[in-house]
């Protein structure tokens, strides 16, 4: 008896430690990957060693509630699976590995923004957190972290687990490196122009050495405000190059007017500003130039340039007098009729002998009557504004009448005359 | 007695040094190890008797470093309240803590520590500016990706089809073979077990012969329901068996073959596709190996002068029950 108890002992300790998977629950955990997704969907991918022995196996599952549930075996079988309290219920007949798929909602909770990853599992598993997800805090030291194409995995021990993570932290070193990139873009092309910004670069130069002692908040504070000095220095180099044009027009205009009492000062300045702008001192260039043309434009002529200055005004002024006066001799007096330039003065029209002599339309007739009231005389524009006859027809009109030898044109100023002719006048 | 004990003892002592990675994986979090005094350097095992990866401990600090900043950037240049303050303190404390830890695990618990630190800090800034939420990029919907693994209930059905036929003749072997190790071990075991775990099999046997009747008929669920009734039962007439551990012995040289056939059918569909079948060449001779190990020494014992069986030199084992002595039958061959 006591052999045969030997035996079976001996027996059991050579196959046990090969069975004890085994002798233990109907699967065993193999692998376990959780999928973070964003929105806190998860997906678990969980293979176990199942009992090659069952038809039926009970796997225990994560989270509380399951989508899109896939069980394979090992040879990539489909198999069928119901939900039970705690998991699924595989009909695995006889597979001796299961590969469980599914989506959880039920795995992460959200505070703020702040999410929280919880779940407890019988084995090692990887977590793959979401792009662009940051890292607060953990509940284990991970075995494994990393990240891959901005993913981070992380590889957690069995066992209650927590992983806290924030999605869409803005991410400063990045912002760092591209605002030191954006200055230096910045700069260097405005250099290649000629600007000269010193300044600007010494502040990206400590951007970057920021950057490099990952202070990546001062990097990326540093060199944006190195772009803006950039840009402000090339502004003020804009406002000093347009400063020392206008004063180097103010001197020649000054000197050109032969103001030169004054001058050479308005020179110093400029040439100083000149020097200032080379040197890459713009904002006192600027001032410099401002102040060449200030002293540019007070600068005052000698004084025995006076006398010849007053007789080209008076020598204007006598010219602008008696264009003036003859301009007002020839002036038209729309209100008095302007005393005619040929002799003979109006007198009483003869309208029978004319009616008699020329075969006239009725509107010439009545355009000869209003004439004969009028002394004998009018202006054309009183006769077609007593008739109320557009410009042409009154041009046309008067045509006849000059061409039948009626009457006649004389031009006052910019006005005609229309006059009937001496012979139809009476006496 | 005594040899019994010894046997359980010895079996015990290999089964907690099996469970003894477990224990370790399934361990709480680790306490802070203070630094003072270690003598440890990166990479060496700590007081804990777990190390921490360099990389991953570099990766940690790493991480500590770019929260720093990135909250600093994020809260910007204003005065950060005294209890904001505080937290970066106390984080930045960890952080530099941390560095001077020659001891992997306390120093990424230093780390760690930062971490925390810095969530209660940014937890903090939420509750004093509400507002600030609206600048963390909402929740997207889960990323549209094509499932290839996804399945559907046709295919299943197809494929439950024809497990159910290969488990229903794999089952079928394994009787055989079980047939062959009761054999072996009926001279261990008493009268009443070994007939008990005989009409164990043979009603296996017998439920087999109707389930196939069910799947001739196309009764593909109640064939699964019944093969799980039929493997169920037969471990539950093992466990029945007055000697627990011949039971228990035998349900596990069940599973044993079951992982045999497996193997097998892995290796033979390697070699179909002409791949290198060696190393499961190997693993199917070691597990054949060790059941034959068990076997033979159980043999030994039998045929040892009687070793085994009461100590009577002519028993050359059970007789079965016509009174004829039972030979191994041909599936022991199998090993």
């Amino acid at each position: 008896m006591r052999k045969r108890l030997l035996s079976i002992g001996l027996l059991a300790i050579i196959l046990l430690p090969s069975l004890v998977v085994c002798a233990q629950d109907e699967v065993t955990p193999l692998s376990l990957d959780f999928a973070v997704y964003s929105d806190g969907n998860v997906k678990v991918v969980y293979t176990v060693e199942s009992d090659p022995t069952k038809v039926r196996v009970d796997v225990e599952l994560f989270g509380s509630s399951y989508s899109n549930m896939v069980v394979r075996d090992e040879d990539g079988y489909p198999l069928a699976s119901t939900a039970t309290a705690s998991g699924i219920t595989v009909d695995s007949l006889g597979a001796a590995e299961l590969t469980v798929s599914y989506y959880t909602s039920t795995l992460t909770v959200k505070e703020g923004p702040i999410w929280a990853f919880n779940v407890t599992t019988p084995v090692e598993s990887t977590v793959t957190l979401p792009q662009g997800a940051a890292i607060f805090d953990l509940s284990h030291i991970p075995t494994d972290i990393s990240t891959v194409g901005g993913l981070w995995y992380v590889r957690m021990p069995a066992g209650s687990l927590s992983i806290y993570y924030v999605i869409g932290l803005p991410n400063v070193q990045q912002e760092a490196q591209a605002a030191i990139l954006d200055a230096q873009t910045y700069i260097e092309t405005e250099e290649a122009d000629g600007y000269i910004l010193t300044e600007a670069r010494t502040m990206l130069e400590s951007a970057q050495s920021l950057y490099q002692q990952q202070s990546y908040a001062e990097a990326r504070t540093e060199a944006e405000e190195a772009k803006q000095l950039a840009a402000s220095t090339v502004a003020a180099a804009d406002a000093a190059s347009t400063q020392n044009t206008l004063a180097t027009d103010a001197i020649k205009r000054a000197r050109d007017e032969g103001r030169t009492d004054g001058l050479s000062e308005a020179e110093e300045a400029l040439a100083s500003a000149s020097q200032l702008y080379q040197a890459g001192s713009y904002t006192e260039a600027d001032a410099d130039a401002l102040q060449a043309a200030q002293l540019a434009s007070s600068s005052k002529a000698p004084s025995n340039l006076m006398l010849y200055l007053g007789v080209v005004v008076l020598a204007a002024a006598a010219s602008g007098g008696y264009v003036y006066m003859k301009r007002a001799r020839t002036a038209p007096e729309p209100a008095a009729r302007p005393a005619p330039t040929t002799p003979a003065a109006p007198a009483e029209v003869d309208l029978e002998r004319i009616f008699d002599k020329y075969d006239l339309r009725l509107e010439d007739k009545e355009v000869l009557r209003f004439l004969a009231e009028n002394r004998g005389e009018s202006f054309a524009s009183e006769v077609r504004d007593r008739f109320d006859l557009p410009r042409s027809t009154a041009w046309r009109l008067i045509r006849r009448l000059v061409r039948e030898g009626i009457v006649e044109e004389v031009k006052i100023g910019n006005q005609s005359l229309i006059r009937v002719r001496k012979e139809f006048q009476k006496g | 007695m005594k040899i019994k004990l010894v046997a359980l003892t010895l079996m015990v002592a290999l089964l907690a040094s099996s469970f003894t990675i477990t224990v370790y994986a399934e361990d709480s979090p680790d306490p802070v190890v203070e630094g003072e005094g270690e003598t440890e350097t990166l990479g060496l095992e700590d007081s804990n008797g777990t190390i921490v990866d360099p990389d991953v401990l570099e990766a940690l600090r790493n991480q500590t470093q770019d929260m720093y900043q990135e909250l600093l950037g994020y809260f910007g240049n204003e005065t950060l309240t005294p209890a904001i303050a505080e937290n970066f303190q106390h984080a930045q404390d960890a952080i530099e803590e941390g560095d001077t830890k020659n001891n992997t695990r306390a120093a990424a618990q230093m780390y760690l520590r930062a971490l925390n630190q810095f969530r209660n800090a940014l937890r903090k800034y939420l509750h004093d500016n509400p507002d600030a939420v609206q600048d963390f990029e909402p929740g997207n919907a889960t990323e549209p990706e094509p499932d290839l693994n996804a399945t559907t209930q046709e295919e299943i059905d197809e494929a439950r089809e024809e497990l159910i036929l290969r488990f229903q003749e794999q089952f079928r072997e394994r009787l055989i073979l079980m047939y062959a190790n009761l054999d072996n071990m009926t001279g261990s075991l008493s009268e009443s077990d070994a007939l008990k775990a005989q009409n164990t099999i043979q009603k296996a046997e017998e439920k087999l012969l109707r389930i196939q009747e069910r799947i001739d008929r196309g009764e593909f669920d109640e064939a699964v329901d019944d093969l799980d009734n039929a493997t169920d039962s037969m471990d539950e007439g093992f466990n029945g068996m007055e000697d627990a551990f011949a039971g228990q012995m035998l349900r596990t040289m069940n599973k044993l073959e079951a992982k045999v056939q497996k193997l097998v059918e892995k290796r033979e569909r390697k070699e179909a596709r002409g791949e290198d079948t060696s190393e499961l060449d190997g693993l199917i001779e070691e597990l054949r190996g060790n059941i034959n190990r068990g076997r033979n020494d159980v043999n030994n014992g039998h045929g040892n002068g009687g070793q085994g069986n009461g100590g009577k030199p002519d028993d050359k084992g059970k007789p079965d029950d016509k009174g004829n002595k039972k030979s191994n039958p041909p599936g022991l061959n199998i090993f």
